[in-house]
């Protein structure tokens, strides 16, 4: 089941978006207008010609973009008219949308693959005593 | 008081209907779904605002843009890491709803980080809540204030009631729950804490981050701490074991010092799987760096049916 991030319209109707989904499931909303979703091509299909979409990115797309460019070393405006240009749209995401769009698209990337395979401490026991304080946080 | 107790759901049905039915289905009115004290259980729709507290340009506290891309996606692995725990929760129990939704707000403090004070050399740190705060509202009352907020838990309350009632864009009824996390390269009193009454979790990327290895007598670490960070790459499992705290789910390793007798979360569940004294304990998430589920902690988030009467313990009236 592939990974599917939909850009939607602050008003984009609800019904229709849920009836889009078909057979797919939405997995989490990255910002109260991104929605990621568990689903197939003809999900991806039914999104991207659905009223209130602005936009959507398969994980193929997500992981052919940071394949070709490394994002980390954009800034935000940079990162915003990357996405622009490769969802072909007009509009301009502010800072939230363009994080939680790229933050995305990072995780599909060779470097945060390499980063994963190669995780320090796996498997150690926490060593998190600080999780908590002694006392409780209500004493604060 | 390690969890607050939450009120009931008065919109289970509702509830339900909204997120068993796929067909088209009315909003609710929003309003209705704000609540003042929030879930200590890990069910409904869990929004989570993550604040990053950017720090002054040039200073070691200032985020790299890839740093903010990784918190981005490390909030969304640490959701897959709970919804994989759920997929393999206990046969039997009822369907677990729970679907995560999150905003991002970015605040550039103008703080010189020299400002917020030093972290304690190994074995000299003090760990009670005012030693937190000491820390924390150097930077954390300045991001809310910008927000415009109150300082302190006031402020941290008003930004929870926020995310109640923000409107996730085609989500199927409002948030039942919420909670903040902070994330800033300042100092805090420790790499990651959670505080389950304010449901509020803290993360220092700069300690998080940091690999100084701890040297055979206690000493090294992130800055003499004695304490090494987890790596930028475990930033999703840190969270995740955060998050569990958040919905009453204690540690379960030796050094916490846990116990087999004490119980915790919403149905007051015996911490079975800690690991004082205990042969049998196993790896999970709420005692070591791995991706699995500990024998006690789905009671502890309340995914229980004790009664076995088909619904969760803690969506009954």
């Amino acid at each position: 089941m592939q990974q599917i991030l939909a850009i939607l319209s602050s008003d984009a109707d609800e019904p229709t978006i849920t009836s889009a989904l078909g057979s797919g499931n939405s997995h989490s909303y990255l910002h109260p207008t991104v929605l990621i979703v568990d689903g197939d091509e003809t999900v991806l299909s039914s999104l991207s010609q659905t009223t209130g979409v602005i936009a959507t990115l398969s994980d193929d797309a997500a992981t052919n973009l940071a394949t070709a460019s490394d994002i980390t070393q954009l800034d935000t405006p940079g990162m915003a008219t990357l996405i622009g240009n490769t969802l072909g749209v007009n509009t301009t995401f502010d800072e939230p949308v363009v994080l939680a769009v790229a933050g995305w698209i990072f995780g599909f990337s060779p470097q945060y693959q390499a980063m994963q395979s190669d995780r320090p401490r796996e498997g150690e026991t926490w060593d998190m005593q600080g999780c908590l304080p002694d006392d409780s946080f209500d004493n604060a | 008081m390690l969890c607050l107790r939450a009120s009931r759901d008065k919109n289970v049905a509702l509830y339900e209907q909204h997120h068993s039915a796929r067909g088209p289905i009315a909003r609710p009115d929003t309003r209705k779904h704000v609540r003042n004290q929030m879930r200590d259980f890990m069910v409904g729709n869990v929004a989570v605002g993550v604040i990053v507290v950017d720090g002054k340009a040039g200073t070691e506290a200032e985020f790299t843009f890839g740093e903010k891309l990784n918190i981005a996606i490390g909030v969304s692995k640490g959701f897959d890491i709970l919804y994989k725990l759920k997929a393999v929760a206990p046969s039997g129990l009822p369907r677990i709803p729970l679907f995560f939704v999150a905003k991002t707000d970015t605040v550039k403090l103008d703080l010189d980080p020299a400002a917020v004070p030093a972290p304690s050399a190994a074995g000299t740190r003090v760990s009670t809540s005012a030693e937190y705060e000491r820390f924390e509202q150097v930077w954390r009352d300045p991001a809310l204030t910008a927000l415009g907020f109150s300082a302190g838990k006031p402020g941290i309350a008003q930004y929870v009631q926020k995310l109640m009632a923000t409107s996730w864009v085609a989500l199927p009824g409002a948030p039942d729950t919420a909670y903040v996390v902070l994330v800033t390269k300042y100092m805090a009193n420790w790499m990651a804490y959670a505080d389950s009454a304010i449901t509020r979790l803290t993360m220092s990327y700069l300690w998080l981050a940091d690999q100084t290895a701890v040297n055979a007598d206690g000493t090294g670490g992130f800055r003499g701490t004695g304490a090494k960070g987890w790596g930028e790459a475990n930033f999703h499992r840190v969270f995740a074991h955060e998050s569990g705290h958040i919905f009453g789910a204690p540690d379960e390793y030796a050094s916490s010092k846990c116990s087999t007798s004490a119980t915790a979360g919403h149905l007051h569940i015996a911490n079975s799987n800690c690991e004082v004294s205990n042969p049998a304990s196993v790896d999970c998430l709420m005692k070591n760096n791995i991706e699995a589920m500990c024998p006690a902690t789905p009671g502890h988030w309340g995914w229980a049916d004790l009664n076995g009467n088909g619904v969760l313990d803690v969506l009954e009236p």
